[in-house]
């Protein structure tokens, strides 16, 4: 038994809207659905829908909308949507230069077990919406597989997006900030000298 | 024959202080954290100031004051979204957090009902309960380890019967870091180290622990 309690860092197993009736009034919180499931007053898969229909409350209700607009708030857990992917490798890369059409790459192994590779790339087999940052020196990650969705349907997937991350934040500005003022300081030391 | 690994999903929750309003796919774009074309794209369910969700091709936003979820629900993304997290506490450094979990959800098919229920057995002994219920059966089991990384924080693993697989074992792992000193919570930027030294290792060591789960 472990009594030391820190704030929930996860969400509970209950994404699902298919065939759900979302007219029932629902228990308060999911919590309560299991004590009523422990006390015998529903049976397991009742607490489960159930379970499911309260999250669904709770978020639409936190966000002011009315039961009846609840239905797509859940879009993403249908069954299209639900499934396993099986990633056959994986590369961390990097543009080394563009060059019209052909894009050239340094490949790298996220594990690192296997040597650099380089590679051209055609503009085509990358993502249109990523055109604007491919140039030289940006990261990307590549991942090849196979996608099998809940309902039994296999794709075959070669995923390559660049990274995205903040142009400038206020920790760079901060950084900047403090860079100029320790140079700053160590010319006014050499000027004095 | 090992149970199959049905579906998988991934999340990153970090507990502070947000303002959903502000996370609107436009916002990310204009920030470098999301393609433009995915962000007109993205299916807007609400931005209010109590709560943003939205859904892309790979990921579903859920912000509201309290918490911020981001799931990738395709299993090729789960970098971009150990991204997202990053400029998302970069844009906010100083913003107070007090924890950040990082989660991966299976769902796995087992074998056959025999097999279901016998892992069930397994987990949770029925003989304790013998003549206190009548057919007693396993609804939800929780554990908890120390961390082994010398970090504030543990790691959970939640077992349950699958809701999305017939005959199917839920396992969530919760690979959660407690951020707080002295009840203080701490800078949005210190969980930036965080989510960049231990996403892919966490998924990972979710991935082990699960599958050694269910194929007892």
């Amino acid at each position: 038994m472990n009594s030391e309690e820190h704030p929930i860092t996860h969400e509970t197993q209950s994404l699902r809207s298919e065939g759900l009736d979302t007219s029932d009034s629902a228990p308060q919180s999911p919590s309560e659905l299991e004590i009523a499931g422990v006390t015998g007053l529903l049976d397991r898969s009742e607490v489960q829908l159930a379970q499911e229909d309260a999250y669904k409350v709770l978020r639409t209700t936190q966000v002011g909308l009315k039961k009846g607009d609840e239905a797509s708030t859940l879009q993403y857990s249908k069954a299209t949507r639900l499934g396993a992917y099986e990633e056959r490798e994986a590369w961390n890369g990097v543009v080394l230069k563009r060059d019209g059409d052909e894009v050239w790459v340094r490949l790298k192994d996220p594990k690192g077990k296997k040597e650099d590779e380089e590679a051209a790339l055609s503009m085509k087999d990358l993502a249109s919406f990523d055109t604007d940052l491919i140039k030289a020196g940006a990261p990307f990650y590549w991942s090849v597989g196979s996608w099998k969705s809940i309902i039994g349907s296999k794709h075959l997937i070669s995923n390559i997006r660049f990274q995205r991350l903040p142009k400038w934040t206020e920790l760079d500005i901060e950084r900047s900030k403090a860079r100029v003022e320790e140079l700053k300081k160590l010319f006014e030391h050499r000027v004095s000298e | 024959m090992e149970p199959e690994l049905t579906v998988d999903s991934t999340s990153i929750v970090v507990v502070g202080e947000f303002m959903p309003a502000v996370f609107h796919p436009s916002w990310l774009a204009k920030n470098n954290l999301m393609a433009a074309d995915e962000a007109e794209n993205a299916k807007v369910e609400v931005v209010h100031s109590d709560a943003t969700i939205f859904n892309t091709e790979w990921l579903v936003l859920n912000v509201r004051r309290d918490r911020l979820t981001a799931t990738c629900v395709r299993g090729d993304s789960n970098m971009l979204l150990k991204d997202l997290i990053i400029g998302v506490l970069q844009l906010f450094p100083k913003s107070p957090t007090a924890a950040i979990g990082l989660n991966r959800d299976l769902h796995f098919k087992m074998q056959s009902e025999e097999a279901w229920h016998e892992l069930g057995h397994k987990l949770a002994p029925k003989a304790p309960w013998s003549g206190i219920l009548n057919k007693p059966g396993l609804l939800s089991v929780q554990i908890q380890g120390n961390r082994d990384d010398g970090k504030r924080g543990a790691v959970n693993v939640l077992l349950q019967p699958s809701v999305k697989v017939k005959f199917g074992t839920f396992v969530q792992i919760n690979d959660h870091y407690d951020l707080r000193s002295d009840n203080e919570r701490a800078p949005a930027s210190a969980a930036i180290p965080i989510v960049r030294d231990n996403w892919e290792g966490s998924l990972e060591r979710a991935n082990a622990i699960a599958r050694e789960i269910v194929k007892q």
